[in-house]
C-alpha cells in the first residue's frame, strides 16, 4: 500500500521538459504544501481495495485541483505570498499563474479518465464547478460588510468543503461503491471538515491559535469580512461594523468589541458552537458503522478526530 | 456541546421516528432536527439534537404564537382584508348605489370579518410550519418557515393543535357571519380550502408554469375581496351584488392579487441560491439569478403602475391617481436594490422581503387615504 512518504504529487517528468519554467513554478508549489488532503485520500484509500496507481492518481488529483486554485486565487486576491514564499503570479507573472493553474486541471481530467469510470469524472468535473462558483461568489462579497455566518458558510461550502467532500467519497466511487447512503454521509462529513478547517483558517487571521504565523487580519484588511469576523458583528451597529473594518490592528479589534475580555468571551462561544459541530460530525462518524463493509470500518477510528484537528489545528 | 445533549439518527421506517419528529417522544425533551438525507422517499434518515427542555431559551407562549404565525405577512391578509372593507362604500358608489353610513350591523360584521381572516391566516401560517417539518422542507433550511419548531420553542403537534384550534375559531366566526347563508359559506369556505391546498401541493412542473402565483393572486385577489364583500354587505344576495361589482370589483381586487403575489416572488427570490426542489412555489422557480431580478423589477413596475390606473378606470379621480402612482415611486429603492446585487449571496439579498413587505404595506395605507 501506498505511504504518504512515497507519495510524490509532483515529478518533473510529469510535465513537458522543454517548458522549463512551468517545472519550475510547480517544483516550487508543490514542496510546500501540507498536502493535507492527498493524506486524506491515503487515510482512506488503504481500508479500500485500489491499486497502489489509482490511490496516486487520486491523490494527485486533489492537490492538482487544490493548486490550480492557489495560483489562481493568489491573483485574484493580488497576495504576494504563498506559503511564506513569493506568489507564482509575482515570481513569474500573472499570464504564467493562471496557465500553470489551467494545465494542472487539464492533468486531471487526463488522470481521472484512466480510471475509465464516468462516475468519478462527472463528480470531480462537478467539484471543479463548485469550487469555482464559490470564487466567484467569493469575490462578489468583498467590501459586504453586512454578510452574515450562514452565507458564509454556503461561500465556503462550494469553495472549501467541496474538496473535503471529494476527499471522502472519490475513493469509494473509484472503488464503483455508490451506495446512496454512504455517499450522503461521507458528502456530510466531508461539508463540516470543510466548514471547520474553514472556520478555524478564519481564526488565525485574529490571532488564534495561530502557529502558522498568518499575517494577522489579512483578510479584514483586504476587504472581505471571514466566518468568525462575521460572527463577531453579528449584532453590531452600523458605525460599529465600519470601526471593525478599519481596524489596523488587533488591538483596534478589541476596543470595537469593548475590550479584549469580551473578545476572548467571544472567541469561547465560537468554538463552542463549533464544538457541536465536531460533536455532529462524530457521530455521523460512528453512522457509518452502518453502511461501511467490516473490512472498512477501522476507518471510523482515523477518521474519527479529523474534525476536532482541523478546526483546533492540534 | 453540554453532556446532557445527544445526537440521535432514525430512520423513517423507524418506530421511534415519528414520535421523536412530532415531539411526543418526550414530556423532558426535545428533538431538533439538524440533519435529514433522503427526504420524501422511503430511505429518509434524519439526525436529531436531543436537548433537555430546561435548557432552550423559549419565550413566552404568547410571543411564539406571535412568530409562528409570522406577523409580517399580515399586511398580505388582514391589511388587504382591511382594504377591501374601505373600498366597499367608494365601489358601491362608483357602481351608483349611495350610502350615507353603513348600519352597526355592517361595523360588527366587518370586526367579525376581520377577525375570521385573522384565525385564518394562523391557521394556515401554523398548518404550513407543521407540513414544511413533517415534509422536511424547513428541516433542510436554515432560515425556511418561523422556526419555532427547529429552534425547538414548541414542539411539532403543539403547533398542530394550534392551527386546528385557530381554524376551528375562523369556521366559528364565519358561521356567526353568514348564520342562515349555508351555501354562501360552504362555497367560500370549500373555495378558500381548495385555493390554500392547490397552492401547498402543486407540483414543481405546475410551479414552474406559475399555478402557484396563479393561486395567490386568486386567493388574496378576487377570492379575498368578494368574499368580504358579500359577507358583510349582501350574504342574501351575493350575486347580484358580485354582478353590480364585478368588472370594478375584479379590477380592483387583481391589483392586490398581483401585488400579494409580487411580493412572494420576492420572498423566494431571497433564496433563490439554495432553492430546493418543491420549495418554490412561484415562477421564480424557474429562473435564474439574472433573469429572477429582471423579471421581478419588470412586474413590479407594472403591479405598481396598474395600481394608479385602476383606480382612474374605477373613480376617474387624476389627482388621487398621480398621488398613487408617486407612492409607487418608493418601489425605486428596491429595484435599485435588487440590481446592485452582486451575486445570490450578498449581504443586500437579506433584507429584500423585509422592504418587499414594506412596500406593500405602504401600498396599502395610501389606498386607505385616497379611498
Amino acid at each position: 500500500m501506498l505511504s504518504f512518504k512515497d507519495l510524490k504529487i509532483f515529478e518533473k517528468d510529469d510535465f513537458p521538459k522543454y517548458l522549463p519554467k512551468l517545472n519550475d513554478l510547480y517544483d516550487e508549489l508543490f514542496s510546500s504544501g501540507k498536502g493535507f488532503r492527498s493524506k486524506l485520500i491515503l487515510m482512506i484509500s488503504k481500508h479500500l481495495s485500489l491499486k497502489s496507481e489509482e490511490v496516486r492518481l487520486l491523490a494527485q488529483t486533489i492537490e492538482f485541483i487544490h493548486n490550480a486554485s492557489l495560483l489562481h486565487d493568489d491573483l485574484i486576491d493580488r497576495s504576494h505570498l504563498r506559503r511564506n514564499k513569493p506568489a507564482a503570479w509575482l515570481k513569474y507573472s500573472p499570464e504564467y499563474a493562471v496557465l500553470a493553474g489551467d494545465y494542472l486541471l487539464a492533468r486531471v481530467m487526463v488522470n481521472l479518465s484512466r480510471f475509465g469510470n464516468l462516475r468519478l469524472i462527472q463528480y470531480t468535473a462537478e467539484m471543479i464547478s463548485d469550487l469555482l462558483e464559490g470564487e466567484w461568489i467569493q469575490d462578489s462579497l468583498v467590501q459586504d460588510w453586512n454578510v452574515n455566518l450562514e452565507q458564509l458558510d454556503q461561500v465556503h461550502d462550494l469553495k472549501t468543503a467541496s474538496l473535503f467532500k471529494w476527499c471522502l467519497r472519490a475513493p469509494f466511487i473509484a472503488e464503483e461503491n455508490y451506495d446512496d447512503s454512504l455517499h450522503e454521509v461521507l458528502g456530510q462529513m466531508g461539508g463540516l471538515l470543510g466548514t471547520l478547517f474553514q472556520r478555524g483558517d478564519d481564526l488565525l487571521d485574529f490571532d488564534i491559535r495561530n502557529k502558522e504565523g498568518k499575517a494577522i487580519l489579512g483578510d479584514l484588511k483586504s476587504g472581505y469580512l471571514n466566518s468568525f469576523g462575521a460572527y463577531l458583528s453579528r449584532e453590531f451597529s452600523e458605525r460599529e461594523v465600519e470601526s471593525l473594518t478599519k481596524s489596523e490592528s488587533l488591538e483596534d479589534v478589541y476596543s470595537v468589541m469593548g475590550g479584549k475580555e469580551k473578545f476572548q468571551k467571544s472567541v469561547t462561544e465560537f468554538d463552542q458552537m463549533n464544538d457541536q459541530a465536531i460533536a455532529l460530525y462524530e457521530h455521523l462518524n460512528a453512522s457509518l458503522s452502518e453502511v461501511l463493509k467490516p473490512s472498512e470500518s477501522e476507518l471510523m477510528a482515523e477518521l474519527k478526530p479529523l474534525a476536532h484537528l482541523l478546526y483546533y489545528r492540534s | 456541546m453540554k453532556v446532557d445533549q445527544v445526537y440521535k439518527t432514525l430512520l423513517k421506517s423507524d418506530e421511534n421516528f415519528l414520535p421523536t419528529l412530532l415531539g411526543h417522544f418526550s414530556r423532558e425533551k426535545v428533538a431538533l432536527p439538524v440533519e435529514s438525507f433522503g427526504v420524501g422517499t422511503d430511505r429518509e434518515r434524519t439526525t436529531f439534537l436531543i436537548v433537555p427542555l430546561e435548557e432552550i431559551e423559549r419565550p413566552s407562549w404568547v410571543k411564539i404564537y406571535f412568530k409562528a404565525i409570522r406577523p409580517e405577512l399580515l399586511g398580505l391578509t388582514l391589511g388587504q382584508a382591511a382594504v377591501a372593507l374601505i373600498s366597499l362604500k367608494p365601489l358601491l358608489q362608483a357602481n351608483g348605489i349611495f350610502i350615507q353610513e353603513f348600519d352597526p350591523t355592517f361595523i360588527v360584521s366587518s370586526l367579525a370579518c376581520l377577525c375570521a381572516i385573522f384565525f385564518t391566516h394562523a391557521a394556515a401560517c401554523l398548518l404550513n410550519d407543521f407540513h414544511d417539518h413533517v415534509e422536511g422542507l424547513d428541516r433542510r433550511s436554515t432560515s425556511q418557515g418561523s422556526r419555532v419548531i427547529q429552534k425547538g420553542w414548541s414542539k411539532a403537534y403543539e403547533i398542530q393543535r394550534w392551527a386546528y384550534v385557530n381554524a376551528a375559531l375562523a369556521v366559528g366566526i364565519g358561521i356567526y357571519l353568514l348564520w342562515g347563508h349555508w351555501l354562501l359559506f360552504l362555497g367560500l369556505g370549500a373555495l378558500t380550502a381548495l385555493s390554500i391546498l392547490f397552492y401547498s401541493n402543486m407540483t414543481p412542473f405546475w410551479n414552474r408554469l406559475g399555478a402557484g402565483d396563479f393561486w395567490i393572486t386568486l386567493l388574496f385577489g378576487p377570492l379575498l375581496f368578494f368574499s368580504i364583500w358579500v359577507s358583510v354587505y349582501s350574504p342574501e344576495n351575493p350575486i347580484k351584488l358580485s354582478r353590480l361589482l364585478l368588472l370594478d370589483g375584479v379590477l380592483l381586487s387583481l391589483c392586490f392579487g398581483l401585488l400579494a403575489s409580487w411580493t412572494f416572488q420576492v420572498r423566494q427570490f431571497q433564496g433563490i441560491f439554495k432553492r430546493q426542489p418543491g420549495s418554490f412555489r412561484t415562477i421564480v422557480s424557474r429562473l435564474n439569478f439574472d433573469q429572477a431580478r429582471k423579471f421581478l423589477a419588470l412586474e413590479g413596475g407594472l403591479f405598481f403602475a396598474l395600481q394608479s390606473i385602476c383606480f382612474y378606470f374605477i373613480w376617474g379621480d387624476l389627482l388621487s391617481s398621480l398621488f398613487l402612482f408617486g407612492a409607487g415611486l418608493s418601489l425605486w429603492g428596491i429595484l435599485k436594490q435588487i440590481f446592485g446585487l452582486a451575486s445570490p449571496l450578498s449581504s443586500a439579498m437579506l433584507s429584500l422581503k423585509g422592504r418587499a413587505l414594506k412596500a406593500h404595506g405602504w401600498f396599502l395605507i395610501v389606498w386607505a387615504v385616497v379611498l
